[in-house]
């Protein structure tokens, strides 16, 4: 399916967030999401079944303050 | 009172009113917290559960002699320097997921001033999902101000940094003055500008 990734149109074969992140090698441990205009809040279990057109944005958080 | 004679009465007001968290006292949140109060805050409230160390002078808004005090009290001190009148809640104590929601209930807007990605992801997912959230994420290293950028992260979250550059002391990336305090002086532009409902 199609996803709107980081601004971009992307096919995935994931059918849900925790797996679309595993199919790009991103840490969840390491990331702000918003997905479909809402920042996420559950831990990487919780993370929402993927549908069509869904949107993702991910930030990434790097230490130092 | 208020030490900035630059504001109209409307941005005063609005600026005395409100409380404003930082969750940190470090290089962010240390400087954070002057430009705050200079710029007219004046309720803070700031929790950090570390002392002023030698190596904190580097970047961070405290002085010699105060090596060793913890970096809340270091704090009160040096900011009621800069404006007597203030209004600190000033907590001594490690920010967690259990009591994050409760020590930043009364905030309007709240500063993410950690240093360790485990607490910033800690504290975004915890409150940025119902409160104006700061965050701030790749301030490590020199040069490269131009890519320090604040942006909007869903209807709540506006993140600072260049978002990549972090403390890496295998590589010898550390946190420096400048690029610190030019990412504290943003997380504090971008708090006065949420309060004030004028453009990031």
């Amino acid at each position: 399916m199609k996803v709107v990734y980081q601004g971009s149109e992307t096919e995935t074969g994931a059918a849900d967030l925790a797996g679309f992140l595993r199919e790009r090698g991103l840490p969840f441990t390491e990331l702000v999401i918003e997905f479909n205009g809402e920042i996420l809040a559950g831990d990487a279990g919780s993370l929402s079944e993927l549908r069509e057109n869904d949107r993702i944005e991910v930030f990434r958080i790097v230490a130092g303050g | 009172m208020s030490c900035n004679p630059y504001l109209c009465a409307a941005e005063k007001a609005t600026l005395e009113r409100a409380v404003v968290g930082i969750a940190g006292a470090g290089g962010l949140g240390s400087n954070c917290a002057m430009h705050l109060v200079r710029s007219g805050v004046r309720r803070l409230v700031i929790a950090d559960f570390d002392t002023v160390v030698p190596g904190n002078l580097n970047r961070q808004f405290f002085f010699a002699d105060q090596v060793g005090m913890p970096k809340v009290e270091a704090l009160r001190v040096n900011l009621l320097r800069i404006e007597p009148g203030l209004e600190l809640d000033m907590r001594e104590l490690r920010i967690n997921a259990e009591n994050v929601r409760e020590l930043f209930a009364t905030c309007a807007v709240v500063a993410e001033a950690f240093d360790t990605v485990e607490a910033k992801a800690m504290i975004v997912r915890a409150l940025a999902p119902e409160k104006p959230l700061v965050a701030v994420s790749g301030v490590a290293g020199w040069g490269n101000s131009n890519a320090l950028e604040v942006r909007r992260a869903g209807r709540n979250l506006v993140l600072v940094g260049d978002g990549k550059t972090g403390v890496d002391p295998a590589n010898g990336v550390f946190p420096h003055s400048p690029r610190v305090g030019i990412a504290a002086a943003m997380l504090a532009n971008a708090v006065v500008s949420l309060l004030l409902g004028t453009p990031l």
